[in-house]
């Protein structure tokens, strides 16, 4: 039983849903693998769980001309099936445990922005863009700039996240997620997505998302920066990296010392682009 | 608020409050003890139960949103499977775990059980390997798993013979 009482509704529609949230203190809920256990430890206490599990639109994945749109409720085992880049299947499949990834959601990921979680990361790397919907109408935010701290997002209360926008994968590109699990609560020390776009033996476009290391999943702009323009040998990757945990503030905990996670770091990057990097050439 | 839902076959319908989690209602509401809770914290996976055929954490979601599903627990795993497959009335995994003594102090077994037929659905003849990876959402304390792997491979050879996957559904497949 979770301590604390509360209301509970299921809409059918987004509006309806928006609605609901407009009321105090209310919080949506969608597949509840994250929010079930701060209820249950009292770390939320809403007065409203608005249940979106009956909105049909936010289900599915639909190809247009050149982004991918993955709904909200897109659960991780369907993500680690059939995501359109490997990045976002491994991370999909890296994240808890099997019976958290059938009912766990990537809007519910993205919108609980865990410091540690899996999917932001490989989300960094592809450059997603967050769609919301709320009482004023449609957004769509930068993943970069719709994770504003631990636990803390650009959505407003009576927002829903309704879906991401990811890139067409065009040739030449590729892309993986590699993560240090803590042995038991599988949560990554240390985890990074990225991915590549090679042309004529050049990295055109990179994307670096880095988790579980600083107060948030960061994309790494400056390591990002340096591999622009290199073939991605292995001394343009040491040299990028570098620069991977610039600015951030790495933290040590019981289970790593900030020097073994930027230690960890730095490898879980080296391997997720050399990955992405075979993929691209194919 | 109304929850209906199907339980081991049988229908159910409760008035329940929202907060109340799957595995209270199936507990405390339905007598349903073997589904057990471990930690509180949705790690041990010992609240495992079957939600439309998948592996979930019975403490990690709200009865509510169960809602027109159907669920299995340990007490209704037998029935999925015919008679003749069974063996001293217990579904070919809980054999397996019986015979190869995959189990010591048994808390961990309905989670880890439920956990093994989610695996054996999706692959019909995992490796050690795929085993280990299948039950990560279960903690055992005890056995230090090996035999809980052996369990597993075990019944699923059982059920090839049989020629079903662990919820009694026809499978066709050449023989090993």
């Amino acid at each position: 039983m979770i301590p604390a009482a509360f209301r509970y509704e299921r809409p059918v529609t987004i509006h309806e849903a928006i609605e609901l949230l407009g009321q105090p203190e209310a919080k949506a809920l969608a597949g509840g693998q994250s929010l079930l256990p701060l209820l249950r430890l009292r770390m939320a206490e809403p007065e409203l769980l608005v249940d979106l599990q009956d909105i049909p639109e936010l289900r599915g994945m639909r190809h247009d001309l050149d982004q991918i749109w993955v709904g909200a409720f897109v659960r991780h085992v369907e993500l680690a099936e059939s995501a359109p880049w490997r990045v976002l299947r491994e991370a999909a499949e890296a994240t808890g445990d099997r019976q958290v990834r059938r009912l766990g959601t990537i809007g519910g990921a993205t919108a609980h922005a865990d410091p540690a979680g899996d999917l932001p990361a490989a989300l960094l790397a592809l450059h997603a863009v967050v769609e919301a919907v709320g009482p004023a109408g449609r957004r769509e935010i930068p993943i970069d700039r719709f994770i504003l701290g631990p636990l803390t997002t650009e959505l407003a209360p009576d927002e829903v996240l309704t879906g991401l926008r990811l890139p067409q994968p065009k040739s030449g590109t590729g892309s993986s997620y590699r993560k240090l699990r803590q042995k038991a609560s599988g949560f990554a020390l240390a985890g990074v997505g990225a991915m590549v776009r090679i042309e004529a033996g050049r990295c055109v476009e990179v994307g670096i998302g880095v988790t579980g290391v600083g107060l948030q999943p960061y994309a790494a702009e400056a390591a990002e920066g340096r591999l622009v323009g290199t073939p991605l040998g292995d001394a343009d990757v040491e040299a990028a990296l570098e620069a991977l945990l610039e600015g951030v503030d790495v933290q040590e905990d019981a289970y790593a010392s900030a020097d073994y996670r930027a230690k960890m770091c730095r490898l879980c990057a080296t391997q997720a682009l050399e990955s992405a990097r075979a993929e691209a050439l194919g | 608020m109304q929850l209906e839902l199907k339980v081991n076959g049988r229908l159910v319908r409760r008035d329940v409050e929202p907060r109340t989690l799957l595995v209270d209602l199936l507990r405390d509401e339905l007598a349903l003890t073997g589904t057990k809770v471990g930690c509180d914290t949705s790690q041990c996976g010992a609240c495992t139960v079957l939600l439309d055929g998948h592996a979930v954490k019975s403490c990690n979601m709200l009865a509510l949103q169960a809602q027109g599903c159907d669920v299995v627990t340990i007490e209704g795993l037998r029935d999925l499977v015919p008679e003749e497959v069974r063996e001293e009335g217990l579904h070919p995994l809980q054999a397996a775990f019986w015979n190869e003594d995959g189990l010591q102090c048994g808390y961990c077994t309905p989670g880890m059980i439920l956990s093994a037929c989610d695996l054996l659905k999706e692959n019909p003849h995992p490796s050690e390997e795929e085993v280990r990876q299948g039950i990560e959402g279960n903690i055992c304390r005890c056995t230090g798993y090996q035999p809980i792997v052996f369990a597993v491979r075990k019944a699923a050879d059982v059920l090839a013979d049989a020629g079903i996957d662990p919820l009694g559904l026809p499978r066709q497949e050449a023989g090993r």
